[in-house]
């Protein structure tokens, strides 16, 4: 029992640092104000599920969901990116919005808020006692490749243009960069990483409903970067493992002890605090960005 | 459904929007900062007003009165308690971004944990008059004046009283208001205190034409950005008519969907569409200087 508690935790961990390093590419290397990142991920359990439900395996059907955010992630991308930082941030959190609104109102094509059951999980059959076991190195494997790519990309000429993007844009554009191009592609990059986590996501649990994608989950996933230490993608899985554990534990706590406070609301009231307290007292995270200034 | 009955419900919602948004755009002409918390200071509002309205079982009026002295206090404590502190620190507005992001989820899931996740009603009696063959409540006429009253007021604090004057200063050049010998952290209270303000009486509006849950100010953010962009960031006079735009666009919108078959639950994607609309279009809104973009 306990074993799968630790278990469970550990595949939640992975997948929401997935999640951190994706919102970290946009946000903490490139400054994007990426406030729906749950679209990413919602698109991502959905075509996975959708599609394995129709026969399509695993691999296909996150390769089609990478697809398919990246899509969505330049359609949102091209008519706010060359704007101001704020517009960005409103209308991803509004994307994120009517994203859910469809899931939850297109019944026919999503069973709306009853949810997609039953969702085929790979190769089930091959490890069947050990499925849990399977499935945290399969969340690890993804995740290790995840971060080894985002490291590769922050510290590739690309990554440095980004990183002057996010100090100083209009010195970039006087080198002559066109800044609008690299800020697209980097969205693209994080809404199609932003999807492998919601593929794991949707096959880990073979159930998923509108509910569990509001945006409560793209928060969730900030205060993870920012108590990390946002553009440190080390930093922003230490975030991952701290809020993680911390949201896990207390739905484990309230099991044994009897809380004050409704545990769902105490979780969300902490979160939001932890949010607040790291960008007043400690803006740089946990772990700070190697070498460079403080950024919040 | 009656052309009148649409536009009847069209002013009504922007009599809910107008002062919302007003309140909204203050903050964000003046701190520079999309304030997210503005969502919950609605809710928050909606809920004093419950207290005053059904736990002291008196008349709403003055459950209004309370939301809007209340969430203006609340307004000024999460200026004093972070937004200042962040100021200081020298953070730019993104960290004061997503600051106002924390400061909403602590404030939503206290009001949830205190008057839990299912929807409350205001004490209140609801008269029906017809006019033009349609319907209107009592409580929607009283929507529809108070908001033309309290734009009045704020038109006139706004261009005559020393106070609006200074607003202005400051949210145009802080540095030549501070030598004019305006007290700006002076000021900047008064900001809050005003928008949020506004905030708490239209949640107190929201919570009396429809219902109150926790979620009450979040349902209608978008609309409310949408109504700040399209009106022009900082703009009184442009989030008045956007407000009232957007009022007619959304109950139109959901009767044309209707009329299609689509679920009406995509309300809030016509708010989505118009910001997307304008944003491409004209980014800095219709009374938004061109350099807002």
């Amino acid at each position: 029992m306990l074993l799968d508690y630790v278990l469970d935790m550990l595949v939640y961990i992975g997948i929401f640092a997935i999640l951190a390093i994706s919102l970290n590419l946009e946000f903490g290397y490139t400054r994007l104000m990426n406030f729906g990142k749950v679209a990413f991920f919602a698109t991502g359990a959905y075509t996975s599920a959708l599609l394995s439900m129709t026969g399509a395996s695993f691999i296909e059907g996150m390769a089609a969901g990478m697809l398919i955010s990246a899509l969505l992630g330049l359609l949102v991308a091209l008519p706010t990116l060359r704007l101001r930082a704020d517009y960005l941030a409103i209308v991803t959190i509004a994307f994120g919005e009517i994203l859910r609104l469809f899931f939850l109102n297109e019944v026919w094509f999503t069973n709306g808020p009853m949810g997609i059951r039953g969702i085929p999980q790979p190769l089930y059959s091959v490890f069947d006692n050990d499925y849990m076991l399977f499935y945290v190195l399969l969340v690890y494997t993804t995740l290790i490749i995840c971060y080894l790519f985002a490291e590769r990309i922050v510290n590739s000429p690309f990554g440095r243009v980004l990183k002057a993007i996010r100090d100083d844009e209009e010195a970039v554009q006087a080198f002559g960069k066109n800044t609008c191009m690299f800020k697209i592609k980097i969205f693209i990059i994080g809404s199609s990483m932003a999807s492998v986590s919601g593929s794991l996501f949707a096959h880990y649990l073979a159930f998923i409903s509108p509910d569990m994608f509001y945006p409560t989950v793209t928060f969730s996933v900030w205060t993870m970067m920012v108590i990390g230490g946002s553009a440190n993608n080390l930093g922003v899985i230490a975030g991952a493992v701290l809020v993680q554990v911390f949201e896990r534990g207390t739905r484990f706590l309230k099991d044994f002890v009897v809380l004050p406070i409704e545990p769902s609301n105490l979780r969300v009231i902490l979160i939001g605090l932890l949010l607040i307290l790291f960008l007043l007292y400690r803006p740089d995270g946990i772990i700070k960005e190697e070498k460079n200034r403080g950024l919040l | 459904m009656f052309l009148t009955q649409l536009v009847i419900n069209s002013v009504v919602t922007g009599s809910i929007y107008v002062l919302i948004a007003i309140g909204l755009t203050i903050v964000y002409r003046v701190l520079k900062f999309a304030n997210f918390s503005h969502a919950e200071l609605i809710t928050f509002g909606a809920y004093m007003a419950y207290i005053v309205n059904v736990s002291l079982g008196m008349d709403l009026f003055y459950g209004a009165l309370a939301a809007f002295l209340l969430t203006g206090a609340l307004g000024i404590a999460t200026d004093r308690l972070v937004f200042k502190k962040l100021r200081k620190n020298g953070s730019n507005v993104i960290s004061m971004m997503i600051a106002s992001i924390g400061i909403g989820l602590v404030l939503r899931q206290s009001i949830q944990e205190k008057w839990g996740p299912n929807q409350v009603w205001y004490d209140i009696e609801t008269r029906t008059f017809e006019i033009f063959g349609g319907s209107i409540t009592e409580m929607q006429v009283y929507i529809i004046l108070i908001s033309i009253a309290l734009i009045l007021i704020l038109h006139f604090m706004f261009t005559r009283t020393k106070l609006g004057k200074a607003m202005r200063g400051v949210s145009d050049n802080p540095q030549l208001a501070m030598a004019s010998g305006i007290d700006t952290e002076k000021i900047l209270l008064w900001v809050w205190f005003i928008g949020g303000g506004l905030a708490g009486i239209g949640g107190v509006f929201r919570g009396a034409d429809t219902r109150l849950v926790p979620l009450l100010g979040w349902e209608i953010i978008l609309s409310a950005f949408a109504v700040v962009i399209l009106g022009g960031i900082g703009s009184f006079y442009g989030a008045i008519i956007a407000a009232y735009i957007l009022g007619f666009a959304e109950n139109f919108g959901v009767s044309i969907l209707s009329d299609l078959s689509i679920s009406t639950g995509y309300r809030p994607a016509i708010a989505f569409m118009i910001l997307i609309i304008v944003l491409i279009v004209r980014p800095s809104g219709i009374m938004g200087k061109k350099e807002a973009a």
